[in-house]
């Protein structure tokens, strides 16, 4: 199954999953309330996933980082009933991760340093992954996804 | 879920030794930033030797810790190193492998 690259993903580039075509079986959903605290579940998830490819212990570490960067940065500006989807596809070389936070609100940084969180997430997130993006908010919702693949030592 | 993280601090040699546990995320990173503006002193060590993951927001919490007053993280695990190296943030604070060297720096 693979993840449509539908019209209303505003100035998001479609997943890179929606270009390759992944087995049913190698697909993973996690729908959780947005509490911080269990970004957690999508951490163990995806190192579960990428335990299971053989991917290395550096790469898991990097995509469990990532990971928690995604979900951070697509929750922004959610409310108290929102929802955040976790989308997990891979193959034998790569793992896509789509995520999606609703409803969300444009939100005003609560700057804390002279840093934002979203331009610490958006630099670990260009060190740690292959390909990444994070959208801007389209009716109420906000996407972002990330590619890892393995790399040559693994 | 709130064991995964802890987070202590005590003076030691005319610094405030702030000794983190666990990991720092989004949920967890508030009680550090608690215990770091409790602190009082201008020089804070930051023991991260036992921090297992440490995200952007965490980061964030540091970077404002510094700016009220002296930093110096302790950093043993490669992956918190690197996430500092990736962010830039290893050229702002000063990064020790033991608290004693932090300490007497």
């Amino acid at each position: 199954m693979t993840v449509p690259a539908s019209s209303d993903e505003g100035t998001i580039s479609p997943h890179p999953a929606a270009r390759r075509q992944h087995s049913a079986a190698n697909r993973v959903e996690l729908v959780l309330p947005v509490r911080p605290e269990l970004w957690l579940l999508a951490r163990m998830s995806a190192s579960a996933i990428a335990s299971r490819l053989d991917f290395g212990v550096d790469a898991v570490e990097d995509l469990r980082l990532a990971i928690d960067e995604l979900c951070n940065s697509c929750a922004l500006g959610a409310l108290a009933e929102s929802r955040l989807r976790l989308d997990y596809t891979w193959d034998d070389d790569a793992i896509d991760v789509a995520c999606s936070v609703a409803p969300v609100t444009d939100h005003a940084l609560s700057r804390d340093g002279p840093l934002d969180p979203l331009e610490l997430s958006a630099r670990i997130l260009e060190a740690l992954v292959d390909e990444h993006e994070i959208g801007d908010i389209k009716g109420g919702q906000r996407r972002g996804w990330l590619t890892i693949r393995r790399s040559p030592a693994d | 879920m709130d064991d995964l993280f802890q987070v202590s601090a005590q003076a030691r040699e005319g610094v405030t030794v702030v000794t983190a546990a666990g990991e720092v995320d989004v949920s967890t990173a508030p009680e550090l930033r608690s215990m770091l503006q409790d602190t009082s002193g201008t020089t804070i060590v930051v023991d991260l030797s036992q921090v297992t993951f440490l995200d952007s927001t965490g980061l964030g919490v540091l970077v404002a810790a510094s700016k009220r007053g002296d930093v110096r993280l302790v950093v043993t695990r490669a992956q918190i190193t690197k996430v500092l190296e990736v962010t830039g943030l290893s050229e702002v604070f000063s990064v020790f492998s033991t608290v004693e060297e932090a300490i007497a720096r």
